[in-house]
């Protein structure tokens, strides 16, 4: 699995590459926490997905995880561009009600979100 | 198309096998008219069931995990096995977001009920596992020539 993670303003945009499971779900977990451990002004967290074509429940399991992490900092987990797999075993596990999910992701969509640079 | 056809593959309890996998069923059963949706769930279902072998049934240390699957009257059959600890409780363990782990999601089985038509656990404590599904294609088309 490729992850490259950079913060923009306060906001940590993460592009992933590969099937996300249970031989990976432990680096895509220290990659996002490392940055959320080193900066505290960060609130959410983009997952952008176009490349990863298939979720299963070890990989739910860490965006679960994140979106709790994020929720104690008053932030949001957002997941962008979802395969169909991806989209249908977040609805079935309930958590696409809690990320948001973004279809359609343009990196210009982080302005508009309110996501500023500091 | 063949009217029976198998396969019986046996790999260690390594996490990378789990992708190697389900991109097997996923292949096998592409013998038969699975839509992609279709195959997305088998390829679902199949990950979930030797990720639990591999975290439940050997708690991550070194075990071997047996993969069979069949076809016959066109219905794929994928059996998952592991000699690991057992399951204590099944019904319990098949509960929505039943986990013994933190940090796990607990829908293991939810997802293999979910996606595959039929879902059937044998578990022996100190034995093993294992872990029987079946699905047929929900779209049968017609043979060729009758369109």
């Amino acid at each position: 699995m490729i992850i490259n993670a950079e913060k923009i303003g306060t906001a940590i945009v993460a592009r992933i590459q590969g099937e996300l499971d249970m031989a990976n779900a432990d680096q895509l977990r220290a990659s996002i926490d490392e940055k959320l451990d080193q900066y505290e002004t960060i609130r959410d967290v983009y997952l952008i997905c176009d490349a990863v074509p298939f979720i299963d429940s070890s990989g739910l399991a860490v965006l679960l995880g994140r979106y709790r992490k994020l929720e104690e900092r008053g932030g949001k987990l957002f997941i962008a561009n979802p395969s169909p797999q991806a989209r249908r075993v977040m609805e079935l596990s309930g958590l696409s009600k809690l990320v948001g999910i973004c279809d359609n992701w343009n990196p210009a969509d982080l302005q508009q979100r309110g996501v500023t640079n500091g | 198309m063949a009217e029976s056809n198998y396969i019986k593959v046996e790999f260690p309890s390594l996490p990378e096998n789990v992708g190697f996998s389900r991109a097997l069923v996923s292949a096998f059963a592409s013998q038969l008219d699975f839509t992609l949706p279709e195959l997305d769930e088998i390829r679902t279902a199949t990950s979930e069931a030797v990720s639990n072998a591999i975290i439940h049934g050997y708690e991550n240390a070194q075990g071997v995990v047996t993969l069979e699957a069949d076809i016959k009257s066109g219905v794929l059959t994928v059996k998952i096995i592991d000699q690991g600890k057992g399951i204590e409780d099944i019904a319990a363990a098949k509960a929505v977001q039943y986990t013994t782990r933190p940090g796990r999601y607990g829908l293991g089985f939810t997802f293999m009920e979910a996606f595959m038509d039929s879902l059937h656990v044998e578990s022996s404590l100190g034995e093993g596992t294992s872990v029987t599904m079946t699905k047929h294609p929900e779209t049968v088309r017609p043979e060729t020539g009758t369109a």
